[in-house]
């Protein structure tokens, strides 16, 4: 739209960064039948992959000002600057996948209206 | 609270919460007093003014004197509540106090206006007044800060809505709820659709565009716009124009409404149930419904709007959002689709202070039900008696907030394409909440009692 508008609403924009995936990839250790040392091992790998990729969407998403909370097992990180969509383009233009995060927006009163 | 989105807030900081608190703390202490044997304090607290007349003043005087200590002790014990709920919610306490006091005094003078026989016959009752009241002077005067401070329409509104749980029983609820979310269903997504389609497809909108205007316009006015807003990624912009039309289209249903319940001589349990069907938001209807000057309206208002629309709006969130993801942005090229959507989304955008509604209609329901008959009888009487009046004075509170905060020239230029796809939801809501509470579930409406 063209016209001049006045913003009503203040936002956050969050992106949920899953430390561990959700559902745990345990198939890692069973995918070669019983259990061994090196399946664990595997599955410990894929867990520091996933915290380095973690990592690095937290290094790019620090350069846009997010700020950084721990809940549970997942990092939020936070901003009320950037709007939902450009968060998530801009990830995406840094070569993470939509499905390696996940975004929230969530818009409130600027003043007390109705 | 007002600014910052709740989300970023810890529960103890949040607006719902205090709401909560206040409204069945309120109802858990009434009801201590009651059955302590010493109701005197809340009696007097809950002050009501009489009707009187232009040339017959004196009863007002009368009525007004005799009120002087309750007002005091209503400013008093509401002005500690807010003011521990503003420290918790980091509110600045002195300004908010001084504004409480400017609006609280505004507010019993609307009050003894309202009682007038000459401006009740214009359907000019406290509600309008109040709203009128508010609109008149924030839109011709600029208001200091520190009264703006006290201007929390949607903390009085919920904390009302919660005290009205009290009063409602939660057998009605059970009876008439079903038939509230059946009605509700029809229209909400009849209107929705009828917004969203005239949005993408008439006028060529974003499909998030659309759907905050479809939200704003069906599900629950502006906290609807804000919600289906944040779980499609809308932008800033858009939900702007959406609640500007919802503010719009609410202020000018407050005034219309009860004139056409009226003129169309309908019942007031209809009545409220096509105010709470076709307004678009809750402080508004509340307003509508109240200047019926029939706790009914307020009662089948309040089935209709609270259980039927509001507690809703997380579903519609999360169907709004999977068809962002999966759809809308991956035809935007911002991904394919593959993000996560999960169903706690339900859980974040649902109504918080609806719980502590049906918490306090659950407790006076059982309360009454396992006492002996004539106590019962007593105890709605006297307690629930006293909840209604204070409930009315929190939405009192309310009117004159949206009144003040209603500046039309702060509301978002919206264009025609929004306001044109607004409107034909518009036009296909209040025909059709009209013939649905008049006449398909009429039964239903009537027989709330």
């Amino acid at each position: 739209m063209s016209e001049p508008y006045k913003p009503m609403v203040n936002h956050l924009t969050r992106i949920i960064l899953n430390l561990v995936e959700d559902p745990v990839p345990y198939d890692i250790i069973t995918r070669q039948g019983t259990p061994s040392p090196g399946s664990v091992r595997s599955f410990g790998e894929h867990l520091a992959g996933r915290a380095g990729r973690v990592a690095a969407m937290m290094e790019a998403l620090a350069a846009r000002g997010f700020v950084f909370k721990l809940e549970k097992n997942r990092v939020l990180a936070d901003s009320e600057t950037m709007e939902a969509q450009d968060a998530k383009r801009y990830l995406l233009s840094q070569g993470f996948a939509d499905n390696e995060f996940q975004v929230l927006l969530e818009y409130a009163r600027k003043w007390d209206v109705l | 609270m007002a600014g910052a989105p709740q989300s970023a807030l810890p529960w103890y900081e949040r607006e719902d919460t205090w709401a909560i608190i206040i409204g069945l703390g309120l109802t858990f202490l009434i009801t201590i007093a009651f059955f302590a044997g010493g109701m005197g304090f809340f009696k007097t607290m809950a002050v009501s003014i009489s009707s009187w007349e232009f040339g017959k003043m004196d009863k007002l005087w009368v009525s007004l004197g005799k009120s002087t200590t309750g007002m005091i002790y209503l400013f008093v014990f509401f002005m500690a509540a807010f003011c521990v709920a503003a420290k918790t919610m980091k509110l600045n306490v002195g300004n908010y106090a001084a504004g409480f006091t400017v609006l609280f005094i505004i507010s019993l003078f609307i009050t003894a206006l309202g009682g007038n026989g000459t401006l009740k016959w214009f359907q000019l009752e406290t509600p309008v007044l109040a709203l009128l009241f508010g609109m008149l002077v924030s839109n011709l005067v600029t208001l200091p800060g520190w009264f703006k401070s006290a201007l929390k329409t949607e903390f009085y509104v919920k904390t009302g809505i919660v005290l009205m749980g009290a009063t409602l029983p939660f057998t009605i609820i059970l009876q008439a709820g079903p038939m509230a979310m059946l009605q509700a269903t029809i229209v909400a997504a009849t209107t929705f659709f009828s917004i969203f389609f005239a949005a993408t497809k008439l006028f060529g909108l974003d499909p998030r565009f659309g759907a905050c205007l479809g939200a704003g316009g069906s599900i629950c006015g502006v906290s609807g716009a804000i919600a289906i807003g944040g779980a499609c990624r809308a932008e800033k912009e858009h939900v702007s124009v959406a609640i500007s039309l919802v503010i719009v289209w609410a202020v000018v249903m407050v005034v219309l409404l009860p004139i056409w319940c009226k003129a169309l001589g309908m019942d007031a349990g209809p009545a409220g149930a096509w105010i709470g069907t076709s307004e678009f938001a809750d402080a508004a209807g509340f307003a509508a419904a109240a200047n019926m000057g029939d706790e009914r309206a307020i009662k089948t208002f309040t089935l209709m709007k609270v259980v039927g629309r509001d507690m809703f709006v997380g579903i519609w969130a999360l169907m709004v959002a999977y068809l962002s993801v999966t759809v809308w942005e991956k035809k935007d090229g911002n991904g394919n689709g593959k993000e996560r959507v999960d169903i706690g989304e339900i859980w974040r955008r649902f109504p918080k202070f609806v719980i502590g509604f049906f918490v306090a209609s659950i407790f006076t329901t059982i309360l009454i039900a396992s006492v002996a008959p004539k106590v019962g009888a007593a105890y709605s009487k006297d307690a629930l008696g006293v909840i209604k009046t204070l409930r009315g004075w929190t939405f009192t509170w309310t009117f004159l907030s949206i009144g003040f905060t209603t500046r039309f020239r702060e509301l978002t230029a919206t264009g025609w394409k929004p306001f044109a796809a607004f409107t034909i939801g518009v036009l296909i809501n209040v025909p059709l909440g009209y013939w649905l509470s008049n006449h398909v579930f009429v039964d239903y409406w009537l027989n709330v009692k």
